[in-house]
């Protein structure tokens, strides 16, 4: 898959299937935007694990994003969920909260400086990349440097700022790894 | 009919209006909607068709499958009640069955298993309760009346004693391209079959029939024709043109034994092939260009509604114009406040309604069903036929159970829905009356001076994606009637759509999670009740029976009202947050409205002028989208044949390791942790 090829990926067909299967319908809100996938393996499977969190569009553009407010788990071999969270019964994260209904960011961040064009085509590469790399866990193969920095580096142009912290709360390694905690 | 040429001439120019509507989708930055016509493309692309086999329960399906695919022992008929699992069907060169079912630890597993396996899984005898956790059969193979791209969905019938049966059902019909309903010749249609269709019918516009059992019937045709009359009110159609396609799969699979050709002929199957056949041939085509070009039909007003909206702003014509439109979004604006500060109003209209609905459903019907169920018990008990087969009763029993639930279930739904709706004509009455009573318009002279746009080079699209939003719950307000109501109606909306999709999953959800848990376990309880009466004599058995059953009726009867009880508290909840929701979502798109708009009427004409050219443009692509796919309905709408999926497997990996590059090698050993 190239990034202007016009098709899905796995994991992005698997993420947008998410909110329309009886599951999402059921407890996933209308208003919820799918956050980056996290990938987990337990034992022989491997795992996709799907942050939502609630997006507001604002009609001078963009929008304001709120903090993660559920988590659903799918197994990559068949993309069925197998677990579904709400943070609003419990949540995990290790620093301080915001008032709720407050808003912890905007879409897109200031800072990151990218056209709606080229913030797409990096999105569609860095989901088929998410493919390569679910199935090379599945494999249990090696992952070369060259190719880890490439996916860091897209992962680390489009996480949202203020949802970074959340991220590395659900999948401290995973964030680790590919994009590196700045030091102070 | 057209020819597999003009059927290819006609994919390949909807696949190039895909692309380009995917690529204008992305330039109005609607990024779900260009997702989600990826998606449509890739499924064109591999023209995939889903042939999803239902019915009640009880009507032969998986004794049809056997038959047609001449697999006799491939699904285990005759068996009591089969488990919730679905199995698909599908061409392979060489036969491989999964199974996936839920592990120890609750997360799903595949596992490689055999064709004699099946039966382990899927009845209810060799898997009580669905002790191991079966939830779905995937066999393929080299089945030789299936194409390649087709695939065959059996579901577990509607109607039984399982709700959970009935749900998984429709959530596969969702996804059906083609339906085969099954039905049999030994009795007409029931109202649920009727009601089962109506449903389907709803979510697949292709519907085929088959009537199967015609060889223990001396004549069907009395019940075809029944079925015809019944079919022609709830499709619409004349009943000539409905046709039902009657089978015996219990004689086809004697003759694959016997080699007998009488029991072929006797089974109709001969007929029943090739008529299934050649209308999924010919749909085939039809089906997969018809899911195409309707996706992007909804694809192209998704797109182009917005953009209409907004350019309706720059063709109103006066500066007084403005200020009445103006005025009618602040005064909407108050409405909607008011609204949301004198909630206590309709939340008092919903306590009574909820009430009353926990009378009607909860109580009266609940009696009704009870006693049907208990006198229906008894009639069987006074039969002096049925009493001979106690375990015939049961059924009887389970069945009759089944049914009180599934209405209980239907009539709770709809009327959650009715309520709903209720409080949101209602609210909109409210919100409409405010603002329709002081709308007064004159128009004059255009003068577009004051009216102007934001910079186009970032605006527009933040605009339009604003514009999107609101449209989505437009309601025309024909009562406005000039184009300042139309555009003062299509950004206050209404409040219907936030709420009912939402709801309406919830509900059934609920029910499903409690109710079928109870009765599965009445079932067993009557079952295993029946087994232990040994009597002769038919008066010991009725007093037996009624000793077993009576108190497992009352039982159950008791777990349904309570698990009533929960979904009617939880359903108002719920009806009170998607109103809440609805109410603060309507408020914030219309004081973003209003603040665009301010914005917008303080921009200069010749930014105005060149917006409004920017919108026009765009207008004109989606309507030449919209023409082309005109073009390719009127010509390439049917097909004879379909070519095979000729999408070989694409390797789209590029190296993810590049052995021996790295000395430490990355095994993603950091996707074991959990963080959280």
């Amino acid at each position: 898959m190239t990034a202007t090829d016009g098709r899905v990926s796995r994991t992005e067909a698997m993420m947008q299937q998410i909110k329309r299967s009886p599951l999402g319908q059921q407890v996933i809100p209308l208003e919820a935007a799918i956050g980056w996938p996290v990938p987990l393996r337990k034992g022989d499977q491997v795992y996709v694990r799907v942050p939502f969190f609630t997006k507001r569009d604002n009609p001078a553009g963009g929008a304001e994003i709120y903090p993660p407010s559920a988590l659903v788990t799918l197994r990559w071999a068949t993309a069925i969920p197998v677990e579904y969270v709400s943070f609003s019964f419990s949540t995990p994260w290790t620093f301080d909260q915001p008032e709720p209904g407050t808003p912890i960011g905007r879409f897109p961040h200031p800072a990151v400086e990218v056209t709606a064009r080229e913030y797409l085509a990096m999105r569609h590469e860095l989901l088929s990349m998410y493919d390569e790399l679910l199935d090379t866990l599945v494999e249990r193969g090696p992952i070369s440097g060259e190719w880890a920095s490439r996916f860091g580096d897209l992962l680390g142009k489009v996480v949202e700022p203020s949802l970074e912290p959340y991220y590395r709360d659900l999948a401290p390694r995973f964030f680790d790894r590919f994009i590196p905690r700045k030091t102070s | 009919m057209v020819s597999r040429t003009e059927y290819s001439a006609g994919k390949s120019r909807l696949e190039k209006l895909l692309l380009t509507t995917i690529d204008l989708a992305r330039e109005l930055d609607n990024t779900d909607l260009a997702e989600q016509l990826a998606t449509a493309q890739v499924q064109l692309s591999r023209e995939e068709l889903r042939l999803v086999v239902c019915g009640e329960f009880k009507r032969g399906k998986s004794s049809l499958i056997n038959a047609l695919l001449e697999q006799p022992n491939l699904f285990p008929v005759d068996v009591d009640i089969t488990t919730s699992v679905v199995t698909t069907i599908s061409y392979a060169e060489q036969e491989k069955v999964h199974l996936v079912r839920s592990s120890s630890d609750g997360n799903p597993e595949t596992l490689l298993i055999t064709r004699p396996e099946i039966p382990d899984f899927v009845t209810e005898s060799a898997n009580p309760k669905n002790h191991r956790r079966a939830l779905q059969v995937s066999i393929k193979g080299p089945f030789d009346s299936l194409s390649p791209g087709l695939m065959v969905v059996d579901t577990p019938g509607v109607g039984g004693i399982n709700i959970e049966h009935s749900a998984i059902t429709y959530s596969h019909i969702g996804g059906a391209d083609v339906v085969l309903f099954v039905c049999q010749a030994n009795q007409p249609m029931s109202s649920q079959e009727i009601l089962f269709i109506e449903r389907i019918k709803e979510n697949c516009k292709h519907i085929l029939f088959a009537m199967t059992k015609i060889d223990q019937v001396s004549d069907f045709e009395a019940v075809l024709e029944s079925n015809r009359q019944k079919l022609s009110i709830v499709l619409d159609q004349p009943a000539s043109d409905i046709d039902i396609l009657p089978v015996s799969s219990s004689l086809k699979l004697a003759h694959l034994k016997s080699g007998l050709q009488i029991d072929l002929e006797e089974s109709n199957f001969p007929e029943f092939e090739e008529r299934l056949w050649r209308e999924l041939r010919n749909r085939r085509g039809t089906v997969l260009l018809e899911r195409g070009v309707g996706r992007l039909r909804e694809a192209i007003e998704e797109l182009a509604s917005p953009v209409r909206v907004e350019l309706s702003a720059y063709e109103v014509s006066t500066q007084q114009e403005l200020n009445e439109i103006e005025k009618q979004l602040d005064d909407s604006m108050a409405a909607l406040k008011e609204v949301q500060a004198n909630e206590g109003q309709w939340k008092r209209e919903l306590t009574a309604e909820i009430n009353e609905l926990r009378t009607q459903v909860g109580t009266a019907l609940l009696m009704r069903q009870r006693l049907r169920v208990k006198s229906n018990f008894q009639s069987y008990l006074d039969d002096d036929n049925l009493i001979k087969t106690p375990q015939t009763i049961g059924s009887h029993v389970v069945g009759d159970l089944g049914l009180a639930v599934q209405l209980i279930n239907d009539e709770i739904d709809s009327r959650g829905r009715a309520i709903q709706k209720r409080l949101i004509d209602t609210l909109d009455a409210q919100i409409e009356s405010n603002y329709t009573t002081r709308l007064s318009v004159s128009v004059e002279s255009p003068d577009l001076s004051h009216v102007a746009t934001m910079q186009k080079s970032d605006g527009i699209y933040r605009k339009l994606d604003y514009g999107r939003r609101v449209s989505i719950h437009s309601i025309g307000s024909a009562s406005l009637g000039a184009a300042a109501g139309g555009l003062v109606g299509a950004i206050l909306g209404s409040f219907i759509m936030p709420g009912l999709g939402t709801l309406a999953g919830f509900q059934q959800g609920l029910m499903i999670g409690g109710g079928g848990g109870s009765l599965f376990g009445s079932a067993f309880g009557i079952r295993r009740g029946i087994d232990d009466i040994s009597t002769e004599d038919d008066q010991l058995r009725r007093q037996e029976l009624r000793t077993q059953l009576d108190p497992l009726i009352e039982e159950t009867f008791v777990d349904i009202q309570a698990q009533l009880s929960t979904t009617i508290s939880v359903l108002s909840d719920q009806i009170v947050d998607d109103l809440q929701s609805a109410v603060q979502a309507k408020i914030e798109s219309l004081g973003a409205s209003i603040e665009t708009f301010r914005e917008a009427r303080k921009r200069t004409k010749v930014e105005s002028q060149e917006h409004a050219r920017a919108l026009r443009e765009i207008l004109g692509r989606t309507e030449g989208i919209s023409q082309e796919l005109d073009r390719i309905e009127r010509q390439s709408v049917t097909t004879q044949t379909m070519p095979h999926s000729s999408i070989a497997t694409e390797l789209l990996k590029k190296p993810i390791a590049s052995g021996g590059v790295d000395n430490d090698l990355d095994y993603g050993d950091w996707a074991e942790e959990d963080g959280f």
